[in-house]
């Protein structure tokens, strides 16, 4: 698959894949491994001490559903309404209101690609940067109920609106680089069969509704599929694995 | 709001590094390649310039298309005008002027950008502010709106105010685990010893002290119509943009006091000597380099930068081909070209193994001091001139790109049609121009040295190199 963007004309381009690539001759494809992993049956959990870090900081991963599956839509919805700047439920949850973390990121497929262009098992991972002086099991149950809240209520009009607009334009900020919609419109080729897919996001992100946003948490974001790592300072780590066995 | 967390523009010596290096020597390129194709330089945009009564300047490039639209505030203060005792005050000032207004709180203000599409982000840098926001076409209407809130109507809040100082306090902590963010800092304190450049950060001290009512006062003396520039680039009508921003700001209206003076152009005495900032168990030592280079108003200023890419500024680079590619010292070496309005820096960057240290020294002083006396070859300069041309083709695609450079070009007193010429004035720069800007400020005995690090190493390392080595916190 080789995807051009840019100021060429097609005529231009085929002429020169068939220049310096079409002596190349056609091999037999590989089959597709199987690299699917076999379900997660418990939470996972462990703590690392940082030699060199001066603050903590938690990852929390969930398995993802695959990518042809209908839910596929709803879990990078799920992960933006997370994860995407100051607007988003954790951050306004975690650094505002609880005031237990620092910083957030996170979304589906984060931070290895956009929620879009995965092909195997992939995870939505939650890193949340927290004060040295707050337990991590406090920045998880400031967690638990920003996931538990938005499985039993999903999203408002106003919410789903506001996502809307910001995955669209993100969407184009990633389309306007020039390699970056090279690199989309070969991972919608190679993955989906269809370039064409790189029209079609912003739609299907606006047709995700607040039942399957619901219907997402609950069949996915369930402690057990997830895995938490926290990364300490090795000043700190006595305080917070106590703090992490009395979460258990 | 979210800071960007770079303290100075990094106007040049952008580095596209390939995701993987093999480690294995390359075999030489095969003979007959073909000549390089025509160069298509960035072609500059029409800038429509207005200034509102209020003294407002607002530059507009229409760009129909790509259907968002990238603003960029910024008002010409910065952490230079920063009160000694408040060093950094500025960043606080950043972060908490989008947290509460007369009509919004903070969650508000940030769900209200988010339905446009946006997040607004902020940097202090040492002589000005500035705010970027790119959302959708058909919200930026709405979005002047809220910033036109931020803008005119921010209250600073004691409660946001105290969780911004607790949390910056503590993301300055994290901060001093990093080797460049300690490399930084002190290389500005050592190249501009008490001028107000000298500052790049906050202190513990500083975020301890300030208050939301000195926050409230800055922001009334900083954020004025007379003292900012609005540049707004992307998919609409300059006509109908300039109502727009007549409708949101034409009635922000300055304070009866003077705008705060601009910093003076520093003293260019930097020490060449070793400053060496201990790092417990550090693996690495982090090595920065500057010295004073010209101002981008200056004639050789073009010739600077060509010279800067031959040396360490592009991949293909003399410096990334002798420490990265043959040698293996170090994964990503790189030289800068820093502007700030009063000063420019040329810098050099490379975080190398421990055994290499004294080693890696020698070879970034040999290549500074080989600028210093040698002419390049017409090659690299061709390939030097033809990366810093393409680069700004590919750079300037992005609307938020060019929202960004126009603001720091009127930040430098320099006029918009500036972005289109670049090109031009590095294709016109002559060998002999090289040579004179390489002979001028590349010699390694202009360099002030910060090696962060372990301190045993880098003593024992540097040693012969004569230079006194004193460390510093």
């Amino acid at each position: 698959m080789l995807a051009v963007v840019g100021d060429v004309t097609p005529d231009e381009v085929f002429q020169k894949a068939q220049q310096y690539f079409g002596s190349i001759p056609k091999r037999p494809v590989a089959a597709k491994p199987d690299v699917a992993e076999a379900p997660q049956k418990a939470e996972r959990r462990s703590v690392e001490a940082d030699k060199l870090a001066r603050v903590p900081a938690l990852a929390i991963g969930y398995r993802m559903p695959p990518r042809a599956s209908p839910d596929a839509i709803a879990g990078a919805v799920v992960g933006e309404m997370l994860h995407n700047g100051q607007a988003s439920l954790l951050y306004q949850a975690l650094v505002k209101q609880k005031k237990v973390a620092l910083e957030v990121d996170g979304g589906a497929n984060w931070p290895l690609g956009s929620p879009f262009e995965y092909g195997g098992p992939a995870l939505m991972t939650s890193f949340i940067v927290y004060p040295p002086g707050v337990a991590e099991q406090d920045v998880l149950n400031a967690y638990d109920d920003v996931i538990q809240n938005l499985a039993a209520n999903g999203a408002s009009q106003a919410e789903l609106q506001r996502i809307r607009a910001k995955m669209r334009s993100d969407w184009y900020a990633e389309l306007e680089i020039p390699v970056e919609r090279a690199s989309a419109i070969s991972h919608f080729t190679l993955l989906d069969g269809s370039p064409t897919r790189i029209n079609e996001i912003p739609e299907q992100i606006a047709q995700v509704t607040s039942d399957q946003i619901k219907a997402f948490c609950r069949k996915y974001l369930v402690k057990t599929s997830r895995t938490i790592i926290d990364r300490v300072p090795e000043a700190l780590r006595g305080k917070t694995m106590n703090a992490a066995k009395g979460g258990r | 709001m979210k800071l960007i967390r770079a303290t100075m523009l990094v106007l040049a010596g952008l580095m596209i590094l390939p995701a993987a290096w093999a480690q294995e020597k390359e075999p030489p390129l095969p003979e007959n390649l073909p000549a390089y194709g025509p160069l298509v330089p960035f072609r500059g945009p029409q800038v429509v310039q207005k200034r509102l009564a209020n003294g407002l300047t607002l530059w507009m490039v229409p760009r129909p298309g790509f259907p968002k639209v990238s603003f960029a505030i910024a008002v010409r203060s910065g952490m230079a005008s920063d009160a000694q005792d408040r060093p950094g005050f500025s960043k606080l000032l950043m972060d908490t002027i989008d947290q509460g207004t007369k009509t919004r709180n903070a969650r508000q203000i940030a769900e209200a950008f988010q339905r446009d599409g946006g997040d607004l982000t902020g940097g202090a840098h040492a002589d000005f502010t500035v705010m970027m926001i790119s959302v959708l076409a058909s919200r930026a209407s709405s979005t002047l709106d809220t910033l036109s809130d931020v803008l005119e109507g921010a209250t600073f809040p004691n409660n946001e105010v105290a969780l911004v100082k607790r949390n910056e306090a503590d993301s300055l902590r994290a901060a001093e685990a990093e080797p460049s963010f300690l490399a930084s800092r002190t290389l500005a304190k050592e190249i501009f010893g008490g001028h107000p450049y000298s500052v790049t950060s906050l202190t513990q001290a500083s975020i301890a002290a300030t208050t939301p009512e000195e926050l409230r006062h800055a922001y009334a003396i900083r954020f004025r119509p007379d003292q900012a520039i609005l540049v707004a680039v992307g998919d609409f009508d300059a006509d109908t943009m300039t109502a727009e921003v007549q409708k949101a700001l034409g009635h922000w209206s300055a304070p009866a006091q003077p705008p705060l003076a601009s910093a003076s152009q520093p003293a260019e005495n930097n020490p060449h000597g070793v400053f060496l900032v201990p790092r417990k168990g550090s693996v690495q030592t982090a090595f920065l380099l500057g010295a004073f280079g010209p101002l981008e108003s200056s004639g050789d200023f073009e010739a600077t930068e060509v010279a800067n890419a031959v040396y360490g500024g592009m991949f293909g680079s003399r410096l990334v081909n002798d420490i990265r590619e043959d040698k293996g010292y170090t994964y990503s070496p790189g030289a800068y070209v820093e502007e700030r309005r009063e000063a420019g820096v040329l810098k050099t960057s490379a975080s190398v193994r421990n055994a290499v240290t004294g080693a890696s020294l020698n070879e970034i002083f040999y290549q500074l001091n080989r600028m210093a006396t040698t002419s390049p070859e017409p090659e690299e300069l061709t390939r030097a001139k033809r990366y810093l041309t393409g680069i700004r083709a590919i750079e300037y695609q992005l609307q938020g790109a060019v929202a960004q450079r126009l603001a720091s070009l009127w930040m430098e007193g320099l006029p918009p049609e500036e972005i289109g010429e670049e090109s031009a004035k590095i294709q016109k720069v002559t060998a002999a121009e090289v040579d004179q800007a390489g002979r001028k400020y590349f010699p390694a005995s202009r360099q002030t040295i910060v090696a962060v690090g372990k301190q045993s190493v880098i003593q024992q390392q540097l040693e012969p190199f004569g230079l006194t080595i004193q460390p510093v916190e």
